[in-house]
């Protein structure tokens, strides 16, 4: 079979009145879509709404501009935190008795758990020694 | 009623307070063209419907940028091209899946559409039709159904006269031969 026999032949045909009708519905659909955007347009053209939205942009950029200084800080602190205390030890040239030269004798205290049991005897019996009333105090507490 | 020019609709489109007026004239001129090119592509009168109406909707959201470097015919068939393209990619992926669940081609819809007036061999014509590329399936269209000129396909396709002979030889093997196996 050749196919010079159907050419420019129309094997289809439409539902009746198709034609008719399709510049109308063809509107129809291009005025409903345009409603909804002129809907939208003017919504956002109101004056409430427009304050609004700069309200809200503003709010906005504060609170990114807020929200990246604290995340600054937190960072800045962070890495304070998680620097070992020997490093800094090594990187100063400071041991552990001239940072509790620095420290109150509560601080002292205070930071003994950190501190090997040896090691807080030994800040103890410094404390003691530098505290006599302390040790009379105890001395009459065990007569 | 006498036939509205393109140089008369355009005329009308330009001005705000006859645009729709002169659009209304543009679709009644192309809807024919326009719908019967989908159709033969998508084989569906619904699919076709809607579509038809998409290229429509786009001219008239174009129409503005039209400069009248082109004929506005080519323009508004380079649109329905564009719209019959992107649904046969859509559609490409679709029927492999098809294909393999129903082990059906899609022109076998002909067989249960009451819109279809052709006889056999055209349903197998048509059948044929769907085994090529998506832009080979077109140029066989506007060549074999609408009796374009190849220097009219090349101003709607951007493609040598040349390159469209080449495609519109091979397509009409294939369809031979998908029709005439032996």
């Amino acid at each position: 079979m050749k196919l010079n026999g159907l050419r420019g032949k129309n094997p289809f045909k439409t539902p009746e009145g198709y034609f008719e009708n399709l510049p109308a519905r063809i509107e129809e659909r291009i005025k409903s879509h345009e409603d909804k955007k002129s809907v939208q347009l003017k919504l956002f053209q109101s004056t409430y709404l427009r304050y609004a939205a700069a309200i809200l942009i503003f709010a906005l950029i504060g609170a990114g501009i807020a929200g990246i200084w604290i995340n600054e800080i937190q960072i800045n602190e962070k890495d304070l935190s998680e620097i070992h205390l020997e490093s800094t030890f090594d990187y100063t040239g400071i041991n552990e008795m001239d940072l509790l030269y620095f420290m109150s004798q509560e601080e002292q205290l205070d930071s003994a758990e950190i501190f090997s049991e040896e090691e807080r005897e030994k800040i103890i019996d410094q404390i003691l020694a530098e505290n006599r009333i302390e040790t009379l105090y105890l001395e009459q507490e065990q007569k | 009623m006498t036939e509205v020019s393109e140089k008369e609709i355009l005329n009308l489109i330009r001005f705000k307070k006859s645009k729709e007026r002169g659009f209304n004239l543009l679709v009644r001129k192309y809807q024919n063209k326009v719908y019967f090119l989908i159709r033969r592509i998508v084989i569906r009168h619904d699919i076709a419907d809607d579509l038809t109406q998409e290229v429509f909707i786009k001219i008239w959201r174009k129409i503005h940028i039209f400069k009248g470097n082109s004929k506005l015919f080519t323009w508004i068939y380079r649109i329905a091209v564009n719209e019959a393209l992107a649904y046969l990619k859509r559609e490409q992926k679709h029927e492999i899946t098809e294909l393999e669940i129903t082990n059906e081609y899609p022109g076998s819809t002909l067989y249960e559409d009451p819109l279809f007036t052709g006889d056999e061999i055209y349903k197998k014509l048509l059948q044929a039709m769907t085994t090529l590329p998506p832009q080979q399936k077109l140029i066989f269209n506007m060549r074999y159904f609408d009796e374009m000129k190849y220097e009219e396909i090349s101003d709607v396709l951007n493609l040598s006269t040349g390159a469209l002979k080449a495609s519109y030889h091979h397509a009409v093997k294939k369809i031979e031969k998908y029709i005439n196996p032996d």
